[in-house]
């Protein structure tokens, strides 16, 4: 292990809870995507299936959960997501298999996000990281005790593929003191391009995933290394 | 905590709901995942005590009909959320299968937070989930990550979890593409001569 990796680690370790959803925006089927239709095409267990905690299956929406796993799919959006980071690449292959086969599905743009609360060592360093993020001298001369409840940063995503990474901050509700950090790597494709279905953002996810997790991490151990400061 | 401060520079989403002197929490108005929209058909004796009330004004006034009876009332019924149910990996890596024996397999792993030379390993089969055994095949790609997990008691336990990857079946044409590219890839390498 070379030296900044092992650095990485250490910060990583601030870590508490991390979780990930993918996020397809587009035209769906909610009453399809169900644990029993999963077992039957081989993308979860049979075992999986029939301890599912189904919530809600109707055409409009279906909502179910496995152990690791929270589905939610309305008619415009399909959410897979986990707090397991043993699962993270678990729920990316179950949304490749899910829209492999249902690939004439159409689909407009993808989210691959990822969430992390970390611990900030002490409330004075958590108050100056939000200070810095967002200085106060404008605001105290319009209100009395100005604070950060939630700073969206948002960017252009280098690469071939349209998009953009949106990155969101805010006091942690898990960790004390802590902040809670939330990147969405935000995907879209051309409307002629989601009518024919959801090829094309499948194999953004199958060959981007590595890389965009690998950036979210970066993102986050950055926000840590300033907590830092 | 941060009321003790002098300048709040981060202040909680409830703080900020009780100094207001508003309601004790702010809610994301998109969040609706953890309430559940109850609409109460009239009469529907689970309603609310506000509901109640409304309820026996209309049925006061005599004979209710279908016409008479007021809009049925919308109650977003609140839901307490559940504790969050996490695993924070140690360690991860991403296997391959070389082989099975009786008892074990032997595997390739990447470790997927370092970078570093793949390592061989020979694993248990009693590691394996009993409904992912059938899965366990040369060229098997299997996730194995040891770290922490907490439940919903707030318990905290040391786990290694072994999930094997589940992808549908090859299609014919996905066989048949599969098959062509082999070919060109022969014929740039001029193994077909």
């Amino acid at each position: 292990m070379n030296e900044s990796t092992s650095a990485q680690e250490l910060l990583w370790q601030a870590v508490g809870i991390e979780g990930i959803s993918i996020v397809l925006l587009g035209d769906f089927n909610p009453k399809i995507i169900q644990p029993s239709w999963l077992a039957c095409q081989g993308l979860i267990a049979k075992g999986e299936a029939e301890a599912a905690d189904v919530k809600i299956i109707t055409p409009d929406v279906s909502v179910f959960k496995l152990e690791w796993l929270t589905i939610q799919v309305t008619r415009e959006r399909y959410s897979a997501s986990t707090t397991q980071a043993a699962f993270f690449e678990a729920v990316r292959d179950l949304v490749v298999g899910t829209f492999s086969i249902l690939r004439h599905t159409p689909a407009r743009a993808m989210g691959i996000n990822r969430d992390a609360h970390f611990r900030v060592s002490t409330v004075e360093r958590w108050n100056a990281l939000g200070d810095r993020w967002a200085p106060k001298e404008f605001w105290k001369q319009v209100l009395e005790k100005p604070g950060l409840l939630t700073l969206i940063i948002d960017s252009p995503r280098p690469g071939k593929h349209p998009g953009r990474m949106r990155v969101q901050v805010e006091p942690s509700g898990k960790v004390e003191p802590g902040v809670f950090c939330a990147i969405n790597d935000h995907y879209s494709i051309e409307k002629d391009q989601s009518a024919s279905g959801c090829e094309i953002l499948i194999s953004i996810l199958r060959d981007c995933w590595d890389e965009s997790m690998h950036r979210s991490r970066e993102i986050i151990l950055k926000t840590i290394e300033e907590s830092r400061r | 905590m941060l009321r003790s401060q002098s300048l709040s520079t981060f202040r909680s989403v409830q703080e900020a709901g009780s100094e207001s002197g508003e309601a004790g929490f702010v809610m994301d108005p998109d969040d609706v995942a953890g309430a559940v929209r109850l609409q109460l058909e009239n009469g529907d004796s689970s309603a609310t005590p506000l509901l109640e009330t409304q309820l026996s004004t209309a049925k006061q006034k005599g004979p209710a009909t279908s016409e008479e009876l007021p809009e049925p009332p919308i109650v977003w019924l609140r839901t307490p959320k559940p504790t969050l149910d996490f695993l924070l990996a140690l360690q991860k890596w991403e296997g391959t299968v070389l082989s099975k024996g009786r008892d074990s397999f032997q595997a390739r792993l990447i470790d997927r937070n370092r970078v570093g030379p793949d390592e061989e390993a020979e694993i248990l089969l009693d590691e394996v989930s009993e409904d992912d055994l059938p899965l366990v095949t040369p060229g098997a790609v299997f996730y194995w990550s040891i770290g922490y997990h907490t439940g919903t008691n707030r318990q905290k336990r040391r786990v290694s979890i072994i999930r094997f990857r589940r992808l549908p079946a090859w299609t014919e044409k996905e066989l048949q593409q599969a098959n062509e590219q082999a070919e060109r890839l022969r014929d740039l390498l001029g193994w077909n001569e």
